[in-house]
């Protein structure tokens, strides 16, 4: 009896029909035959889910994380609609312009706000720098931690 | 009488069978018809390979061809029609698919592969109707899916699908 190929043991499935042949080209074949239990690819799944029910179809969804994306896919329920005369494009067109304005408003005043704040953040900047600029030759003012050593220096000077 | 295309063909299955098959009945995978008539007029004297689909699949494949060889072509697929409805199966059919489930998946993958809508839309339906009125549970179950999902998630999906529940 040939050798048995060491990673026949972990396929229980293993059909025993096929002989063992010992070469590495069969061992691979053979191999692949046990591995080969069909499964169906997201595409044939998604042509099944389109034949069931509602129920059913949500019954599918709890079964796993891929299931799930797949049965929530938007494409699903707005085609659904469409079957069942209850889709309408304009309707639909409309909310999803509304929506789309709210999140831009949304955006656009978040923009403003992070604006206002880096803003600030360069006037501040640019003030600093004038007001050091005009410390130059003058009086010192108090001012913030920062060029306390500076100042130290200069008045030791 | 020699006009004309080639009455049988040979198709040769991934195991290396052979299967003679009149020419009438290959054509209802749209994939061997659009090779035949790329191929028209050259002559075809080997066998053509349909290297994804193994010998005993493929007979039972050619056998649904077979008895629907005279089957109105449903040309210009109108899937968005036949989609969205019923799940019923004729009888002839019904009992063609009363097979384990792996020949089903077999036959399905092969359906798609060769192109044979018909034969698709018969296998996804039959997988629908597996599917009808089981418990999530009951699908992993004979669908072989891994839950992947903690108790809280599945908790939280079911609670939102809860509107839709079989009441």
């Amino acid at each position: 009896m040939p050798p048995k190929p060491i990673t026949m043991s972990n396929f229980k499935r293993a059909p025993q029909a096929t002989p063992h042949h010992s070469s590495l080209l069969s061992t691979l074949k053979s191999t692949t035959m046990i591995e080969s239990k069909p499964v169906l690819p997201a595409e044939i799944i998604s042509r099944i889910l389109d034949y069931l029910p509602i129920p059913d179809l949500l019954s599918f969804a709890r079964t796993s994380k891929r299931m799930l994306e797949m049965v929530y896919e938007d494409s699903r329920w707005v085609q659904r609609l469409h079957a069942m005369g209850l889709w309408n494009e304009g309707e639909a067109r409309k909310r999803f312009e509304e929506g789309m304005k709210r999140k831009r408003e949304v955006m656009r005043k978040r923009h403003e706000e992070e604006a206002k704040r880096l803003g600030i953040g360069v006037q501040n900047g640019v003030g600093a720098q004038r007001k050091r600029r005009k410390d130059k030759g003058g009086a010192r003012i108090a001012v913030p931690d920062r060029e306390g050593p500076d100042a130290r220096s200069r008045g030791a000077a | 009488m020699s006009e004309g295309p080639a009455q049988t063909i040979v198709l040769q299955s991934n195991d290396n069978v052979a299967i003679t098959v009149e020419r009438k009945v290959a054509e209802r995978s749209m994939l061997i018809k659009n090779m035949l008539e790329d191929l028209a007029g050259s002559e075809l004297d080997s066998a053509i390979p349909i290297p994804n689909v193994n010998e005993s699949v493929l007979k039972k494949v050619i056998e649904w061809c077979e008895h629907h060889k005279n089957d109105p072509q449903t040309a210009a697929d109108d899937d968005s029609d036949s989609r969205k409805k019923t799940t019923d199966i004729e009888e002839w059919d019904q009992k063609f698919m009363q097979v384990d489930q792996e020949m089903l998946f077999e036959i399905i993958l092969a359906s798609n592969y060769l192109d044979i809508k018909p034969l698709l839309d018969v296998g996804c339906k039959t997988v629908a109707n597996m599917i009808k009125g089981k418990s999530p549970e009951e699908i992993r179950k004979t669908f072989n899916i891994t839950n992947d999902f903690t108790p809280e998630e599945e908790e939280q999906i079911r609670r939102e699908n809860e509107w839709a529940e079989d009441r």
